[in-house]
């Protein structure tokens, strides 16, 4: 029973029964404060107040509750703008406390030089009739093979391999390393040589000579993006020119300024401010620009000299954005003229350009990804619609987590593999889907009469680790200390098993993050 | 500050949110003239060139907008009113006049039907 | 009013059976044998007389046979199968029915198959030879045959699905867990100890001296559990006050240090080291600010930098000077 005042917990000068009434029926806000409050309360109330009226003292009488919040106190300087960010952007590469691991090779020209061998040798040995060509590619040896296959690269499948200084800041410049890629853990950052990276460093190779075409495809936490990466890497060792778009969701959704390009049909969008990015990504990431100069006359929207470097022209790209885009088809064309080192055009997030993109037409219609003129350039290689001149090769890397669905895209992923299988029955078009995208069946070069001649794209569609491999790996994280744990058979099998049939990432889950 | 049709406007505002300040644009018609202009949606005022600057406050000044759309509100209202219409009543009486109850819940029409209606 | 009574109802229900409906459940055929009396001896056999006694089964005439000729016996406690002794009696062999033929017969065939220890031994050697080793190697059996080896035994107690990870471990993702969400605190558990692996090794602060037996602070990094329990073990309190109302006479309270177990001890460290982190402030963005927060003060406690070593001093300095209040009992002062 509420015998004390609310406020004062001062004794009611009211006699109790007159109380109980007005507080049973809740009325006690009408209630004359006077008479319901104690004489102290009531005379403070009625002094006057000295300050001026108070923002929050209402009428007379009101209850409110009033508790004065404390402005929290003020310590050290708050983050600049942007600094946040570039703290949970940041990528360490390194981990001071990990353990050297003793006798790693590195991904040099020694090693991809093997690789080279390799392809030599079974090319030989196909022509002999011992080895098994598969595919356009002499690379695999099959059942029959003979002695001496470790000779050529493939001893190295199932080991971790370490990247070289050169080879790491490149990435670093193209962005191939990802904040959600466990480069902290260890000393250096290192690479595991699976079969896949083998057949593409070869097929990379191969393609000096041609063009490759071809599509990362494989389930979540499979290394479509690593695959990316190693791609990268062999082509930073051969010396190749890389150009890379890390995330092709930045490209189409909208966070970029755009433009329309005048004189094009279709219109094209150009987006100066990512194309400055680009180029000055693509100048820090490809360091012998700087020895390569310019062979061709370009009419420029600014005048430059007509002997600078390449590294030189993309640092005048990047540093204003108006002319980022015709600087850098000038310095594509460049790249395409004869005597210019292979080119590896590359992308990760392909479902992100496989679709509409956020940006608007000036009739408020929506902008396909293919018509924004870096995607399109891009297309246009993938397709097959163009050829890289000096050889090389376009990769695309799909992407299976916080991607947006590509009905084409998927079902053309699809009978693409199933072909390449050999597979009788080919998946057909759901004829109720209307979502279907004839640009995108004719970005990966098939679909109707608008198909380009070059065919269809590869399909590299990647699975499990085999037991080797994640034995391999398993023993580089216990030779880090990363992995405090005895690697054998039973281990290895145990997580190679609960990682759905060695998922790299959840190997990695299960092995490191989990269970540690 | 960036000058936007009389208006001035910090120049880290988005566009979008600065041309939405005015009456009778709203989410429809400033995603139509970032569009028209090929403008993204995260610009903000400081970025823009005055050219762009210029023709969007071009664009601004063919538009019914601000006094030209109160006047001609207030007008229509007038309308009802002088051909003394049943509408033109429930404006004048500060009432519903869309047939809606009015047992209770007509704060908006209490608000804003007047016959010189501001907003 | 009497009932009434009915005197042929009466006659009707004095049914005159020639046969007994249901048929007796006893033989009418006496027993050969006589049943044993209640008043009878216990052990049948007494009854028999000398010629009574028939031959034993083949097994006791086998062993008994042995006894006089001083062979192998075979062995009594176990039943003779029909199987063994047909394999000495070449005539019985013939005689068999033909179940038991087809089966001696399949028996033979699997004879190559089947695996003895005496196979798993030799099994165990020829893989001895093959690693590089020397037939005479001691061969471990319970590998042999077996793709991963048996377990060991007995089985650790927490060798089950739900005690997986460290208790330690376990222990503080609990703690961490807020509105039952186990699984951003098992995120949030993961960023933790990753935390303490990349981060440099401590400076311990010899004014705040670590748990006995700890490591030295270069190895903790890549130990993170053993950093985490090192950290927690550090500054977690013997012992807690228990405020007594009214005991210490005159409404006061008495203060009644109570010990505490390993767990209770280990909780009250990570509440005292929750509080810490939380009144930290973020310095980046992103979900796993907590985390961060939360390893950076575990490395502040082994650091001896943090403030939740006071918090463990003043229960310590309380317990001492209530030590006396010790013998207090509910009931009274004994």
């Amino acid at each position: 029973m509420a015998t004390n005042c609310i406020r004062c917990l001062a004794r009611p000068s009211l006699p109790p029964s007159f109380l109980v009434n007005a507080s049973s029926s809740l009325r006690i806000q009408s209630l004359p404060s006077t008479a319901s409050m104690g004489k102290r309360y009531a005379s403070k109330l009625n002094r006057p107040t000295t300050n001026g009226p108070r923002k929050n003292e209402k009428v007379k009488g009101q209850k409110t509750l009033r508790i004065k919040k404390k402005p929290p106190p003020k310590t050290g300087k708050p983050p600049q703008p942007g600094e946040r960010k570039a703290m949970r952007k940041r990528i360490v590469l390194s981990n001071t406390n990990a353990l050297e691991v003793p006798g790693m090779r590195e991904l040099d020209k020694g090693l991809v030089g093997e690789w080279e061998m390799g392809i030599r040798d079974a090319r030989r040995q196909a022509e002999e009739g011992h080895w098994v060509l598969e595919g356009a590619l002499g690379m695999v040896a099959k059942e029959g093979a003979k002695e001496g296959e470790a000779k050529n690269g493939e001893g190295v499948i199932g080991q971790v391999v370490a990247l070289q200084g050169q080879t790491v800041d490149s990435l670093r410049a193209v962005e191939a390393f990802k904040t959600t890629q466990g480069w902290g853990f260890f000393r250096r950052p290192g690479l595991l040589i699976r079969e896949e990276s083998v057949m593409l460093s070869r097929k990379l190779i191969q393609a000096e000579q041609g063009n490759l075409r071809l599509v990362i495809d494989g389930e979540r936490g499979t290394g479509k993006s690593l695959l990316l990466l190693h791609a990268m890497a062999t082509a930073f060792v051969r010396g190749w020119i890389v150009i890379n778009i890390p995330e092709a969701q930045e490209v189409t959704n909208a966070m970029n300024d755009y433009a329309p390009l005048p004189n094009t049909n279709p219109t094209l969008f150009t987006q100066p401010t990512y194309t400055a990015t680009l180029l000055s990504r693509i100048n820090k990431a490809n360091p012998i620009l700087a020895d390569m100069e310019i062979s061709l006359t370009h009419s420029l929207p600014i005048p430059i000299q007509s002997n600078i470097s390449l590294s030189r022209l993309c640092e005048l790209g990047a540093r204003d954005p108006d002319v980022a885009w015709p600087i850098f088809q000038a310095f594509w064309a460049e790249l395409m003229a004869e005597g210019m080192p292979p080119v590896l055009l590359s992308l990760d997030g392909l479902s992100n350009i496989m679709r509409e993109s956020m940006y608007l037409a000036p009739d408020t219609s929506k902008v396909h990804a293919h018509d924004l003129a870096l995607i399109d350039h891009f297309v246009n290689y993938l397709s097959g619609k163009r050829r890289l001149e000096n050889g090389g090769a376009v990769l695309a890397a799909a992407s299976r987590s916080h991607a947006p669905t590509s009905k084409s895209m998927e079902l053309v992923l699809k009978q693409l593999v199933e072909l390449q299988k050999g597979e009788e029955e080919i998946t057909e078009k759901d004829p109720f889907e209307k979502s279907y995208d004839d640009r995108v069946e004719w970005a990966l070069g098939v679909g109707s009469e608008k198909a380009t001649k070059a065919g269809p794209v590869e399909v590299l569609k990647l699975k499990g680790l085999s037991k080797k491999e994640a034995r391999g790996l398993m023993e580089y994280w216990a030779k880090s200390g990363v992995l405090r744990k005895k690697v054998d058979e039973k281990e290895v099998a145990e997580k190679w098993a609960l990682a759905g049939n060695g998922v790299v990432a959840e190997i990695e889950r299960g092995a490191l993050r989990m269970r540690i | 500050m960036v000058f936007i049709l009389g208006n001035n406007f910090l120049e880290n505002r988005l566009l979008r949110h600065c041309l939405e300040t005015f009456y009778g644009i709203g989410t429809k018609h400033s995603t139509r003239i970032l569009a028209k202009f090929s403008i993204y949606p995260g610009a903000r005022v400081g970025q823009l060139p005055t050219k762009t600057i210029n023709e969007i406050t071009a664009e601004l000044s063919t538009m019914t907008i601000e006094t030209d759309l109160r006047r001609k509100m207030r007008d229509n209202i007038q309308r009802l009113r002088d051909m003394g219409s049943y509408r033109g009543r429930r404006h004048a009486m500060g009432l519903p006049v869309r047939g809606q109850r009015t047992r209770s819940q007509i704060l908006t029409a209490r608000k804003l039907n007047k016959i010189e209606r501001h907003g | 009013m009497p009932p009434r009574l009915n005197i042929f109802g009466v006659s009707r229900s004095l049914a005159i059976r020639p046969r007994p409906s249901i048929a007796s459940h006893q033989s009418r055929i006496l027993p050969v044998v006589s049943q044993r009396g209640f008043a009878d001896e216990k052990d049948p056999n007494l009854s028999k007389g000398p010629n009574e006694a028939g031959l034993g089964h083949v097994s006791e005439e086998a062993a008994d046979l042995g006894r006089v000729m001083g062979e192998t016996q075979p062995d009594l406690g176990q039943g003779t199968p029909v199987q063994d002794i047909l394999k000495r009696d070449e005539e019985g062999r013939d005689k068999a029915p033909a179940v038991i033929k087809e089966e001696i017969d399949s028996i033979k065939a699997d004879a190559a198959e089947s695996t003895s220890f005496a196979n798993l031994l030799a099994l165990g050697q020829i893989e001895n030879i093959a690693t590089g080793g020397h037939g005479t190697d001691p061969v471990n059996v319970d590998t042999v045959g077996h793709k991963y080896g048996l377990p060991e035994l007995p089985l650790p107690k927490n060798s089950n699905l739900k005690y997986r990870y460290d208790p330690i471990v376990s222990q503080v993702t609990n703690l961490l867990m807020k509105d039952g969400k186990l699984g951003v605190a098992q995120r949030n558990m993961s960023f933790i100890l990753n935390h303490l692996r990349t981060a440099p090794p401590p400076v311990p602060n010899p004014a705040r001296p670590l748990v006995p037996g700890s490591p030295a602070p270069n190895h903790l990094p890549l130990d993170p559990i053993g950093y985490l329990t090192v950290a927690i073990d550090s500054v977690a309190p013997l012992l807690r006050i228990r405020s007594q109302r009214g005991a210490a006479g005159g409404g006061a309270a008495l203060q009644i240090p109570v010990p505490l177990g390993l767990r209770q001890r280990r909780r009250q460290a990570v509440q005292w080291i929750l509080d810490a982190a939380n009144k930290k402030k973020s310095r980046g963005s992103g979900r796993n600010q907590f985390a961060l927060r939360f390893a950076d003060e575990l490395i502040n406690v082994v650091e001896g930098k943090s403030s939740v070593w006071e918090k463990r001093q003043v229960v310590h300095k309380t317990g001492t000077s209530a030590r006396a209040n010790l013998s207090y009992r509910p009931g009274g002062r004994r």
